[in-house]
């Protein structure tokens, strides 16, 4: 009997030694290549550019994983936790990556793991458990269910794919929850929900709420926000969670109370995963095998990683599922497809900007200048270096060149700041010879006035003007004054007198034209919206005149069959002098904006009001007016103009696409004829 | 006692076991090669003897073996293990006989080894080989194959064209033949051993080391031909990185206790494609590397504008003689000694000749950016990055700081810019006149002038083409392509648009008239697409890939001036005076990422190659490797700010201003001339890996040249190497 115990003994100990023999191997590999990608950084004009190589594959590691679907990296142990999904376990690699424990008591599909101090977290989706296994054993410590407190919701879905811990607590991503992400305190008991996502209102869902009933808004698919699908946790404990399905923001920092507080402004598709290091850089990898890296401002540094699906290259991911950050922001980055791990490591390139970053973040300009310098002088493309150069140029009170590097970097606000001051100095240095001159020009108006009115020294010349003035080019050019002041009057007099002629109403609309040009070329670069790189003459101008001459078309249209007196000449000739207030204004608005800060921004939007406002209120005037309508009926005529305004556009649009084709056919029709010649 | 003595048995077998076990999975799945069995010794075999070799022909399957009466070594054609566990017909004649051909056929493509096509020859024995006429009964297919092994251990491999013949077209048709496909192939892993492939300046597969790769190496030489593939090539291909191509037709095999093989492919290359496998690819666990020569390829065409086609099989096949040169390799043979072998066959057919200028000082190149096209507010309009008298006083500050033999390259010097020059006229950037260039040109000492053009792949902007002067894919599509240089800013797949042959002949003999006449007769042409791409054309031009080589190379030939040439293929390498924009890199494959610079290899001490700009990836790496591969060091400037490329086609030179870069310059020109001017002419012997990041070259000078890669110091023979630092040596 007790032979047969001991015969089991060894047997079954042998089974064991098997088992651990075949699973305690993995094979790292180091591998001295070149990247198969290209790297991207944060250029002008908010787009892309190449730069230097920011990080090589360096490493694969594999332990015959099986469709892993977690990864991270415990900084108490120097350890990677993979969360191996495939072969129900948890694999605990050691700094040589060499497997240094394997957990897989009561595990099924582990999908996401954390760590603390003591404890491995670990969320199993398919038992829909939260397991915790002592570091120091392995052994299970204990699993966290499902809350069964009311406030969790007895319909909230508990099915955890992924984990992280802080100090705060345990926190959850569940799926198919819609209510944030949970959060436990330490010891499992449910605290509440945190960063859920909000429902973006779109037009058509705006449209649906005024004009669906109620049935038909029940039949529709609700608007059900995306749920966060991972999440991560920066050294202070603040939360960062990722919505791959949300395209405009899907990594968000939220504080303690759950507010967004930061989201990268370059927003990448499809992320995955998140890692933080300790200076709060965020690095994220998309299912497409792109990695991203950005500040801890959420300025983009990096993107790289290239997708192709025709050849399999070191360093080319194909299935990412996770990514960690290690010691010298070295990245770790888990491959479900191929079941390995992919090792990244930085280039001195890349060690250089993270230098240059973490003075930037902790507001060190100066200490950083050198290193921002010496990065333009390598990538003159990278946007953040003149902001962070800027910054230091201001403290330095260099604001001439703070102001050039701050337009370089597109940062309007600190644009601004430079401009004060340099308007400021300019002003001290300046002001009283200024108010000289003012008082000059002032003494000098008013003594020329009085020679005028006492002597007859300038009266050949007033006769001159009055001459001038009674031609009929320049009565004409001078009209819009009159529409000013007296609308109807100047309207009646272009339908009936001939007030105002179709040369002298083209000359306007070519200062028209002009006042598009002069608009991209003089607007003060704080309340510029167009940039000369993406402006052609051609569009402005043809985008600027076709809708007011399609405008002016429709509303002769319209007019005609609601009986309009006007005629599409007086239509031609009116609507430009209508605009008169926009043709003499404008160009001292472009040349004031030139001399405003965004603090006095107001002034300039003020203006602007005032002269579209008033450009309106003459246009309504020129309208009733020319046909001779009632206040409703012009309001009647403007909103019908509009429609068929809109019409119009369709039509152009439709003939166009159709003569398009028509011209294919044919070009087609004649390739085939001469082919087959 | 009997009990104890029973235990004692009992503990004692039970350790043993695991013992054994323990040992066992720590021992390497590794074949005995001269255990192997061999299949042919049971079959019917006809013997050759020749001095040097035995060769012992399988007339069952084609297979052979070579014994190597010196080395008492063994090559075989292709073998299998006793118990490697393949039970399909198709694997296991593809691994033992000589001949496998694809062939379409209910509208598939389907792959089988001469036995299954109830293949029959006839055999006509010489001294020195053998003469084989098959038929492959099956699919009506007879063809000629000849083996002729010479005294010096070059087996050459024939299939003449014209005897390919297809009795049975209407059932099936050839698609590709592959002449022994497991030649000197291994079965599991092989400690040492490796096959070198060409891929970009070459790779090494180990076969030491289990791979994760799932799929073969396959790529076409000479780069995927895009007059076929159309859009499904220029989609396979575009890459922020592209893959590097294959420029030199060759590839081998090594091992440590068995024969190797250096396979040139000497005719039928342009239709060839290179394949390599290890252990653990397509479920068999064998080693070997083949090519593949296709005679019919799969296009997509097109029916209707919107882009619905179907595949489409080509009907007529390629017409063209196929000729393998297998060099027999000793155990342990090194790649710089492929490398010779390579070299010497380039040589001997006239696709090599030496072309190096020597000097005390080796030589550099300065490549500068002229005029670019920029868009404003008016339209597109050429802008001057730099002026040429700006040039002359930049390279004599750097002839005062020792900076010697520079070799001053222009790009964008045509008006219109880099991106948008007229493809009709000739005439020079705004800013930039005849007069100063022929002054700069006088300045340089030992230095060269030459003019940067891409006379093939244009961008879509530029002027003075018509439609009619584009070249056409088979579905009559307009060949077009990704943009290497733009592609990471905007992924645009149809950025540029490949010439016909007249239309580039037409600019290039202009452009050389004129340079000569305006500037000086020793003016030089930098070319960096022609000598790299090759796509066949179709319709108005039609013309095959060896057609379009054989058009690019008689343009070379006749040119007055010398040409320097982007990475070259090998029937460009005769017509190069230097090679620019050389590869360091390779793909980096799963299956072989190790780099090699066997391209560099080849060509030291033949020409003088130049690196990619080095200002686009400045970086202590990036100068070893140019020490290591001995190529010496380019840099791409502009006098103006790099941001004033933004926007343009330029815009990849992120960082380029000349006075930014002049220490810099200065600094990499020193070190590495201090190095490699020690081994202008001369060429490698022997290359080594020291440890992981740390290779010696050893040259025909009589010294060595040990790298140093890594971040901390290498202690070789009782010397330091320092970390990211280098040692010259005596050889040993």
């Amino acid at each position: 009997m007790k032979q047969k115990k001991l015969i089991t003994l060894i047997i079954s100990s042998l089974f064991v030694f098997l088992f651990l023999m075949s699973s305690l191997t993995s094979l790292t590999r180091e591998i001295k290549a070149s990247a198969p990608y290209g790297t991207m950084t944060m250029g002008p004009d908010n787009t892309l550019v190449a730069t230097q190589t920011a990080y090589e594959p360096n490493e694969l590691v594999t332990a015959e994983f099986t469709n892993p679907q977690d990864l991270v990296y415990d900084h108490y142990e120097e350890t990677l936790i993979v969360a191996d999904t495939g072969n129900a376990r948890v694999v605990i690699l050691d700094e040589e990556h060499q497997i240094k424990r394997v957990l897989d008591e009561e595990l099924s599909s582990p999908t996401g793991v954390s760590f603390d101090e003591i404890y491995y977290y670990v969320a199993d989706k398919t038992r829909r458990v939260v397991n915790v296994y002592e570091k120091d054993t392995g052994v299970l410590h204990k699993q966290i269910l499902k809350p069964d407190t009311p406030l969790f919701g007895l319909s909230s879905p508990f099915t955890p794919t992924k984990v992280s811990v802080n100090p705060k607590g345990i926190y959850i991503i569940s799926d198919g929850a819609t209510k944030g992400v949970i959060q436990m305190n330490i010891e499992g008991e449910f605290m509440g929900y945190v960063g859920a996502n909000r429902t973006e209102k779109s037009f058509a869902s705006f449209l649906q709420d005024i004009f669906f009933s109620k049935q038909q808004k029940e039949s529709i698919l609700k608007a059900a926000p995306p749920s966060p699908n991972n999440l991560s946790f920066n050294s202070q404990g603040l939360l960062y969670t990722v919505t791959s399905g949300d395209a405009n923001a899907p990594i968000k920092k939220l504080n303690t109370l759950g507010n967004i507080i930061m989201s990268p402004s370059y927003g990448v598709k499809k992320i995955v995963s998140i890692s933080i290091d300790e200076s709060d850089n965020i690095f994220g990898v998309t299912s497409d095998g792109q990695i991203v890296v950005y500040d801890s401002f959420g300025n983009l540094l990096f993107l790289f990683g290239d997708i192709n699906e025709y050849t399999e290259r070191f360093g080319n991911l194909k299935q990412p599922t996770a990514i960690s950050v290690l010691p010298n922001r070295k990245l770790a980055i888990l491959d479900s497809e191929t079941s390995a791990i992919i090792t990244y490591q930085t280039t001195d390139f890349a060690n250089l900007i993270f230098r240059a970053v973490d003075y930037y973040v902790d507001g060190l300009y100066l200490e950083g200048q050198a290193l921002w310098e010496e990065i333009i002088q390598m990538n003159e493309m990278f946007i953040l270096s003149y902001k962070a150069l800027a910054a230091a140029n201001m403290k330095l009170g260099n604001y001439e060149l703070a102001l050039k590097q701050y337009e370089l970097a597109e940062d309007r606000n600190g644009y601004s700041e430079a401009f004060w001051n340099i308007r400021n100095i300019w002003l001290q240095n300046n002001l009283l010879s200024l108010f000289w001159v003012v008082i000059g020009i002032i003494m000098g108006v008013l003594a020329l006035y009085i020679v005028y009115r006492r002597t007859k020294i300038f009266d050949r010349i007033a006769l001159l003007f009055r001459k001038l003035n009674s031609l009929k080019p320049t009565k004409q050019m001078t009209f819009g004054l009159k529409f000013q002041r007296q609308p109807s009057d100047a309207v009646y007099l272009i339908k009936y007198e001939g007030g105002a002629g179709v040369l002298s109403a083209s000359l306007l609309y070519v200062w028209f034209i002009a006042l598009q040009v002069l608009n991209v070329l003089i607007t003060g670069y704080l309340f510029s919206s167009r940039n000369i790189y993406n402006t052609q003459i051609f569009e402005l101008v043809f985008f600027s005149v076709a809708p007011l001459f399609l405008w002016i078309i429709a509303n002769y249209f319209v007019s005609t069959v609601s009986d309009g007196e006007g005629k599409l000449k007086h239509l031609y000739i009116g609507t430009i002098y209508a605009l008169t207030p926009y043709l003499i204004f404008a160009l001292p608005i472009f040349l004031l904006s030139r001399i405003l800060t965004l603090n006095e921004g107001f002034i300039y939007t003020l203006a602007n009001v005032l002269i579209y406002g008033w450009c309106v209120v003459l246009l309504f005037k020129n309208y009733q007016e020319m046909h001779d309508y009632s206040f409703s009926k012009t309001i009647k005529n403007i909103l019908l103009t509009a429609v068929c305004f809109i019409f119009f556009i369709l039509a152009v649009y439709m003939l166009y696409m159709l003569s398009k084709q028509l011209f294919d056919y044919i070009a087609q029709v004649l390739r085939e004829v001469l082919r087959n010649a | 006692m009997h009990r104890r003595l029973r235990k004692l048995g009992l503990y004692g077998f039970v350790i043993a076991i695991v013992i054994s076990l323990v040992s066992l999975s720590f021992v390497q799945d590794e074949t005995n090669q001269n255990e192997l069995r061999n299949y042919t010794a049971l079959q019917k075999t006809h013997l050759l003897e020749l001095e040097n070799y035995d060769f012992l022909m399988n007339e069952e399957n084609l297979s052979f073996e070579i014994y190597d009466k010196n080395l008492d070594l063994t090559y075989y054609s292709g073998r299998r293990v006793d118990d490697d566990g393949i039970n399909s017909q198709t694997w296991t004649t593809f691994l033992s006989e000589g001949l496998t051909v694809g062939y379409f056929k209910d509208n598939r493509i389907i792959q089988r080894s001469y036995t299954t096509l109830k293949g029959s020859t006839n055999f006509t024995y010489s001294p020195n080989g053998v003469k084989m006429k098959i038929n492959l009964k099956d699919i009506g297919v007879e063809l000629e194959m000849h083996l002729h092994l010479s005294d010096d251990g070059v087996l050459s491999i024939d299939i003449p064209g014209d005897k390919i013949v297809e009795k049975k077209k209407t059932e099936a048709v050839l698609t590709h033949i592959i002449p022994y496909p497991c030649f000197a192939s291994s079965y599991g892993l092989q400690d040492d051993g490796y096959i070198f492939i060409p891929d970009g300046a070459g790779a090494l597969i180990n076969l030491g080391q289990d791979t994760i790769a799932t799929k073969q190496y396959s790529e076409r030489v000479y780069g995927d031909d895009i007059g076929i593939l159309g859009h499904n090539g220029v989609l396979r291909n575009a890459s922020t990185n592209p893959l590097k191509m294959v420029a030199m037709p060759v590839y081998g095999i090594n091992y440590e206790d068995a024969g190797g093989m250096l396979s040139i492919i000497n005719k039928g290359k342009e239709y060839a494609s290179i394949n390599a496998s290890v252990k653990g690819i397509d479920r068999i666990n064998y080693n070997y590397a083949y090519t593949q020569f296709y005679l019919r390829e799969q296009y997509f065409k097109y029916v209707d504008k919107e882009g619905n086609g179907s595949i489409t099989l080509l009907e007529n096949p390629y017409v063209y003689d196929i000729n393998l040169k297998i060099h027999l390799l000793e155990p342990k043979t090194n790649i710089a000694k492929m490398a010779q072998i390579y070299r010497e066959y380039l040589i001997n057919n006239n696709l090599l000749t030496k072309n190096i200028s020597t000097n005390e000082e080796i030589s550099m190149r300065l490549q500068f950016l002229m005029s670019e096209n920029k868009p404003n507010i008016f339209g597109n309009a050429e802008t001057t990055t730099s002026k040429v008298t700006s040039l002359q006083e930049y390279v004599d500050e750097l002839y005062k700081n020792n900076v010697k033999n520079i070799n001053v390259s222009a790009l964008g010097y045509q008006k219109g810019g880099f991106s948008n020059p007229h493809y009709s006229r000739f005439s020079l950037s705004k800013n930039n006149n005849a007069s100063h260039y022929l002054d700069l040109k006088n300045t340089l000492d030992n230095g060269s002038l030459s003019f940067a053009f891409d006379y093939g792949l244009i961008y879509q902007e530029a002027r003075g083409y018509s439609p009619n002067d584009i070249a056409k894919t088979i579905s009559n599509q307009e060949i077009y392509t990704f943009d290497k240089l733009t592609y990471p800013n905007e992924q645009n797949l149809e950025k540029r648009v490949l010439l016909n042959i007249a239309k580039i002949k037409e600019k290039f003999s202009l452009d050389e008239k004129e340079l000569q006449k305006q500037i000086d007769q020793d003016v030089q042409i930098d070319i960096s697409d022609l000598s790299n791409i090759l796509y066949s054309s179709h319709f108005a031009y039609s013309a095959s890939r060896k057609e379009v080589q054989n058009d690019y190379v008689a343009l070379l030939k006749e040119a007055n001036v010398k040409v320097n040439l982007s990475m070259p293929n090998d029937y460009m390498l005769s017509r190069a005076n230097s090679v620019i924009d050389t590869d360091l890199d390779n793909s980096g494959f799963y299956i072989g990422f190790e780099s090699v610079p066997f391209y560099q290899m080849v060509l030291s001490g033949y020409l003088n190659m130049y690196s990619k700009p080095l200002n686009l990836n400045y970086n202590r790496q990036s100068i070893l490797k140019l020490i290591d591969y001995n190529v010496y060091p380019n840099f791409l400037l502009t006098e103006e700010d790099a941001i004033e490329l933004f926007n343009t086609n330029s815009e990849y030179l992120f960082s380029s201003q000349m006075n930014q870069w002049q220490d810099k310059v200065i600094l990499t020109y020193q070190e590495i001339n201090n190095v490699l001017k020690h081994f202008q002419d001369t060429f490698v012997l022997n290359r080594i890996k020291l440890a992981t990041g740390v290779y010696m070259t050893s040259y025909n000078n009589g010294f060595s040249l040990i790298v140093n890669y890594q971040k901390k110091p290498f202690t070789y023979d009782g010397k330091e190497v320092l970390a990211e630092g280098y040692l010259i040596i005596e050889n040993v």
